[in-house]
This record gives structure tokens, C-alpha cells and sequence, in this order.
């Protein structure tokens, strides 16, 4: 998943507006960033994903950096633009949702020993909104715990502390799922 | 074994450690390697992990365009901004702090500051041990002209008269606010003492009366001639010196 040696020659092609670079990057990490704001945003996942390029091809030519701190960058971004998106909602006070895709979501009994991506992602927005964020930052980002506690602006202890409880709730929701389809 | 068996093992779960959370998220361990009860968390996160892209393709749609756009629209300079870095700015503070010190310490050793900087100057480098020249130093026999200056010049010849001249200003400060004298006359009154009797302010009244009386003798010895012309029939003089007479003020 990621460029490695390939990342700084392709860096700098981007950074001259190579269109191979550009779409090398952005195949490199389009999957996990949506990944990342669709688990968390299901219905704005995928415009919040767009607009988020759009800052990154705005801001690509002054980065300075390596594959690791680009990844830290852009999901710096994703997150800022995940915030922003809140914020608004707030604001409105009300997000319509067509009836067709309610029904169209996972059932939360369902059995976990065959799970699919998208319902794996639905399972981790169960947990706290930070648990999620973390976790969808370690798992889909493939960030470590230092870089999240960058991208989030905490520090690293906190990070690790909320990743540890996230899998502890995990573990307690999945156990008493299982134990919900055994007794059926 | 039952299927139930299966979950019931998994229920019962150990603590779980920091180092294990953060190897489970890394995706180091492997679901059947997974702690007690956490072999579904590993599965579940092996799940959510991005491995096979095919899964979830990026769609090539208006969100790759407009980053190619948005990327070549973008200033392609990475050169940075000529903004000063703070760094940059302290420096340039501290070098202008550190002459604008040098600078002061010169004068002050030259003597060369105004009075009050002198004098500030030389207080604080005393305290330092430094010796710098007094605001006075230069000034000689020549009297301070601010602070307590009238205390000092009573040790030298000079300090008479600027007692003397503080002496008469109190005297015309005292006559000017009296109610004894008012009008011309308070004003003549003034004008003397500050002249040192020079001045004739005040004469103007006098010379009226002085006029008045030359009138008076003009018109007697024309009362005189008139006489004489006319054997002593003539009255002229009389009336006219008393007309003048009235006119006096």
C-alpha cells in the first residue's frame, strides 16, 4: 500500500504536475482515506473525500517530506475537513436520510465470523467517536500511534489509551453479539 | 464440541495490555494468535485494513480531476515564504538591543548624554561599579539651572542677585495680588518696583494737573495784558479761568 523508494521521485513529479504522479498518489491512498471518512461519515464520505484532494493538490507543491509525514498530512486534512463537516451539521441541526439506504445498513446482530469490509467499518463507528477515529486511523490510515496523536493533536500516552479501551469495547460488543446469535 | 463452547472460551478474556492493543491495531497478530477473547477483534480489524485495494477501488471519477487540476493551479514554488522565522526577528532584536546599549554606554562615559540620561546613566553604572562622569561635571562654576538650584547659589557671588531677582519677583507677585492699590496706580506701582525705579509709568496723571495749572497761568497773564490794553476795564481771564478751572478734571 505504500510507494516506499518510489514515494520522493513521485513526490516531486506531483510537486511539478505530472498527472502519473498525481494519480499514482492518489491510487496509493484514495482506498484509505475513504475508507477513513466513509466509516465515519457513510453519506459524506465520498464528497468529503473529493474535497479533500482538492486541498491537497492546492497545498502539494509546498510539502516538504517524507511518505510517512505525507500520509500524517493528508489525513491531517481529511480529519480538519471530517470536523468542518460536523461543525456545519451542527449548525443545521438536521441530515436527511433516504429511507431505502436505512434499511440498506448492516444488522448489528449479525454473526462476525464472515466479515465483510464495509461491515467491519460499520461495526468500528459503534464505538465513541474518538474510539473510532483512532482506530480508523491505526487500521485504515495505517498510522502509528505517535503519527495519530499527531493528526489529532494529542499526545501519544492519550492515543494508547484510547486504542487500548476501543479494543476492550470491541471485544465486549463482539463477545455479547456472539453470545446473542449462540442462544438463538 | 459444541459450537458454543467455542465463545464461551473467548468470553472469558484476559486484561489487556498496551503493547498488545497497539500490535492488534498494527495488525502484527494474526486472529488465531490473537489474547483470549480477542481473536474476533483481530478479525474484525483484518477486515476493516485496507490489504486488497480490489476490494474497495478508488473511483476515477471528478475527485482525482479536480486534484490533477487543483495541483496544477497551485503555486508550483516550493521556495519558502520570505516571512522572517521568529529565530530571525529575535536576532535582529537582540543586535539592536546589544548597539543601542553599547551606544548609551559610550556616551554616558563621554559625558555626552543629556542632563537627566547622564544622570540616570551614571546612577546605574555605579551600582555596577562603573564610574562614569556626574551630569555636572562639565558645567564648571556655572550654577545648575533645574532641581534645587537656588539652594546651591547661595555659596557663590552670583547666588545674591538671582536671590535678589527672586526676592523682587515675590515682591511684585505680592503687590500685584493686593487690593491696597488698583487701577494706574497699581500698575505704576509694578512698573517702578520691576524697573528698579526707572520707569515713569504712572507720570501721565501729573502732567495733567501740570497742564491743568500752565492753563491756568497762560489765561491769568492774558487776564493781565487784556488789563493793561484797556485801562483795567477788561473782565477777560476771569470767566475763562474759571471756565478753565472747570474743565480741570
Amino acid at each position: 500500500m505504500a510507494l516506499g523508494t518510489d514515494f520522493s521521485p513521485a513526490l516531486a513529479a506531483a510537486q511539478a504536475g505530472a498527472d502519473w504522479a498525481l494519480r499514482d498518489l492518489y491510487l496509493d491512498l484514495q482506498p484509505a482515506m475513504l475508507r477513513y471518512l466513509v466509516a465515519q461519515e457513510p453519506d459524506e464520505g465520498e464528497d468529503l473525500a473529493s474535497d479533500v484532494w482538492v486541498d491537497i493538490g492546492r497545498g502539494i507543491a509546498r510539502f516538504q517530506g517524507d511518505e510517512s509525514a505525507f500520509r500524517c498530512w493528508i489525513f491531517t486534512i481529511a480529519r480538519r475537513r471530517l470536523v468542518d463537516l460536523r461543525r456545519s451539521r451542527a449548525r443545521r441541526r438536521t441530515q436527511p436520510v433516504p429511507v431505502e439506504r436505512l434499511a440498506a445498513r448492516p444488522d448489528p446482530a449479525e454473526p462476525f465470523r464472515a466479515l465483510e469490509s464495509g461491515q467491519a467499518l460499520s461495526l468500528l463507528s459503534s464505538l465513541s467517536a474518538e474510539q473510532a477515529e483512532v482506530v480508523l486511523l491505526r487500521v485504515v490510515a495505517e498510522l502509528d500511534s505517535n503519527e495519530v496523536a499527531l493528526v489529532m493533536g494529542k499526545k501519544p500516552g492519550t492515543v494508547r489509551v484510547i486504542q487500548k479501551r476501543a479494543l476492550e469495547q470491541l471485544a465486549t460488543l463482539l463477545a455479547a453479539h456472539a453470545e446473542g446469535v449462540v442462544t438463538q | 464440541m459444541r459450537a458454543w463452547d467455542d465463545f464461551v472460551s473467548e468470553m472469558e478474556r484476559l486484561p489487556l495490555d498496551a503493547d498488545t492493543a497497539d500490535r492488534l491495531l498494527a495488525g502484527s497478530v494474526l486472529p488465531e494468535d490473537a489474547p483470549p477473547g480477542y481473536a474476533g477483534v483481530a478479525s474484525l480489524l483484518a477486515a476493516a485494513r485496507p490489504n486488497d485495494p480490489a476490494s474497495w477501488p478508488p473511483r476515477e471519477d471528478a475527485a482525482l480531476e479536480s486534484f490533477v487540476i487543483a495541483a496544477r493551479t497551485s503555486p508550483e514554488t516550493t521556495t519558502r515564504s520570505p516571512r522572517r522565522s521568529s529565530l530571525h526577528r529575535l536576532k535582529l532584536a537582540a543586535t539592536i538591543a546589544t548597539v543601542a546599549l553599547a551606544c548609551t554606554t559610550g556616551l554616558a562615559f563621554a559625558g555626552s548624554l543629556p542632563g537627566a540620561a547622564q544622570d540616570v546613566a551614571s546612577t546605574m553604572l555605579a551600582k555596577v561599579g562603573v564610574t562614569v562622569p556626574g551630569p555636572n561635571e562639565h558645567a564648571g562654576t556655572h550654577p545648575r539651572t533645574r532641581g534645587s538650584s537656588s539652594q546651591e547659589a547661595t555659596t557663590t557671588e552670583s547666588t545674591s542677585e538671582t536671590e535678589s531677582t527672586s526676592g523682587k519677583a515675590s515682591e511684585i507677585s505680592q503687590l500685584a495680588t493686593t487690593i491696597d492699590l488698583t487701577g494706574v496706580e497699581k500698575g505704576a506701582a509694578i512698573s517702578t518696583l520691576a524697573s528698579g525705579g526707572e520707569s515713569q509709568a504712572g507720570q501721565h496723571g501729573q502732567a495733567t494737573a501740570d497742564h491743568g495749572s500752565g492753563a491756568e497761568a497762560s489765561s491769568s497773564s492774558g487776564a493781565n495784558t487784556a488789563d493793561a490794553a484797556s485801562a483795567g476795564h477788561s473782565t477777560a481771564g476771569s470767566d475763562n479761568g474759571a471756565a478753565g478751572q472747570s474743565h480741570r478734571p
